[in-house]
């Protein structure tokens, strides 16, 4: 548990350069979008995981990181667990956009929070496919990496303007939740199996991977 | 006495590369010099050792437990130097020793203060404007940091100046001085180990040569050196690499005494240095200049 907790301290400190440019484009996301729908610039929090990763296959850096007293395991799972602290950046960061808009005057939308919580819980979904592929690449990731920069902005842009006003998302806000405990349930077995099962390629990726 | 680590029927197969079965043992309170030409397997050793590569048959046990890639626990008490640095470049020596500081549990702040004013290392230094040399004695500062039971070095004076190399090996004798510390490293220089180490390891194409005590190397092995005229067929046989000129031979027995009793009168006999083993047993018999 503690070597965890280390192996997160280890990527915050590597994020420490990246945090400006981090806010910067949180920025940029709130400056596109400064309505309600910049409720999804929690999202981009998952540049965080990426960068960390980006740090490790730079230079081939996890050779140094099995060289201390850590199992691959440990490797594994602190790179999953490292999405709690990066969320929780995520989200001050839409309670920062939040303040921002109400002062400036911008009205905002009842499900604001709600939209909050789902990206919160895409976050480790989207991460549960981009970890399997950084394990499978490896020191190979430079390129991917991009792309997937890429596309979490371009998400988080287009899920702004898109999804707040699409019919879905509009159902999801409007959900009872006493009506649907079942389906929900389900949903979250679901949702905690492809995480798990995320983590479990990941882990077998890694534990082949000769450095 | 124990043996701090032990191979057991090692076996790796990389393409046209392969280990064969190793087994040997590094002994507990002596250094031992791993040794080998380039490709001959010492890094992959290292590795596995290390957790890095993992062995297609065969065991390794470390501290006498078998080591897994579940467990690697038994890293907190090895000092570990690569051939080449992969620490964070962006950082500074003082964030890069911070993030590794708490990872061991016998870290001593004191002992890395020391090392780091010994090798003149700043502290506010980005490990990316080291160079090669800096880099090295950086990662020897954190390998020696850490009360370490066990120092594993794949090349470590590799990029290292004359004078520091000496300072190196002085430390490290002065390291294992409690014989309860062992030292491995593997080198591509020789002279290294003739002045520091105990045992020698020499491994060639995946394949163990010898592992013996440094002492007893000369009781085993001879050079000798004479005219072409006492070789013939039979006697060629004998040596295990040869090299031949137009005017007469060098030779390399493994055989002392035989080689003594044969040779003696006909030709120089002498003590062959680690280098010159090396030489001869990777170049075999196919020596002709």
């Amino acid at each position: 548990m503690f070597n965890l907790l280390l192996l997160i301290r280890k990527d915050i400190i590597l994020l420490r350069n990246f945090i400006p440019l981090f806010l910067l484009s949180i920025l940029f996301v709130a400056y596109v979008q400064l309505d309600s729908s910049s409720m999804f610039a929690t999202f981009q929090s998952l540049l965080l995981l990426v960068y960390s990763c980006s740090m490790d296959a730079q230079n081939n850096n996890t050779k140094f990181v099995i060289g201390l007293p850590v199992s691959r395991q440990e490797i594994v799972l602190a790179k999953y667990l490292s999405l709690i602290p990066y969320s929780f950046i995520g989200l001050v960061c839409s309670f920062a956009l939040f303040l921002i808009s109400f002062s400036f005057g911008y009205s905002i939308s009842p499900v604001y929070w709600i939209g909050v919580s789902l990206t919160l819980l895409m976050i480790p979904l989207t991460a549960s496919i981009y970890l399997p592929i950084h394990y499978w690449l490896g020191y190979k990731n430079y390129y991917f990496n991009i792309f997937f920069n890429v596309v979490i902005t371009i998400t988080t842009i287009n899920a702004g303007s898109s999804l707040s006003h699409s019919s879905v998302f509009s159902k999801i806000t409007h959900l009872k939740l006493q009506d649907h405990l079942v389906q929900i349930g389900l949903i979250g077995i679901f949702y905690l199996f492809i995480l798990y099962f995320s983590y479990k390629i990941s882990l077998r990726l890694f534990s082949r991977e000769e450095l | 006495m124990n043996d701090v680590i032990q191979l057991n029927q090692i076996s790796k197969k990389y393409g046209h590369f392969s280990l064969c079965e190793l087994t040997f043992g590094i002994k507990e309170g002596y250094i031992t010099g791993l040794i080998g030409p380039n490709g001959a397997g010492k890094t992959t050793l290292i590795k596995m050792m290390m957790g890095m590569v993992q062995p297609d048959q065969g065991n390794i046990e470390i501290f006498g437990k078998e080591t897994s890639i579940k467990n690697a626990k038994y890293k907190d008490r090895i000092g570990y130097v690569s051939d080449e640095n992969y620490f964070y470049e962006q950082l500074t020596i003082d964030q890069m020793s911070k993030m590794i500081a708490p990872f061991y549990s016998q870290w001593d702040k004191e002992t890395y203060r020391k090392y780091i004013e010994m090798f003149k290392l700043s502290p506010r230094k980005k490990i990316k404007e080291l160079s090669k040399g800096m880099k090295m004695k950086y990662s020897l500062a954190i390998a020696l940091s850490h009360g370490a039971d066990l120092l594993i070095m794949d090349e470590p004076t590799a990029g290292l100046d004359p004078i520091f190399r000496r300072e190196l090996l002085d430390l490290l004798s002065e390291h294992i001085q409690d014989e309860k510390k062992s030292i491995l490293f593997s080198t591509h220089n020789t002279t290294d180990l003739d002045r520091i180490a105990d045992y020698i390891v020499f491994v060639n194409e995946g394949r163990l040569v010898f592992n013996e005590m440094k002492e007893s190397l000369p009781n085993k092995y001879m050079l000798v050196k004479g005219n072409k005229e006492l070789l013939d067929r039979d006697v060629r046989k004998w040596f295990i690499g040869l090299r031949e000129t137009e005017v007469g031979f060098e030779g390399l027995l493994n055989n002392r005494s035989e080689g003594e009793r044969f040779f003696r009168d006909h030709a120089i006999c002498e003590t062959p240095t680690l280098e010159e083993i090396m030489y001869f047993t990777v170049k075999g018999n196919a020596l002709y200049v």
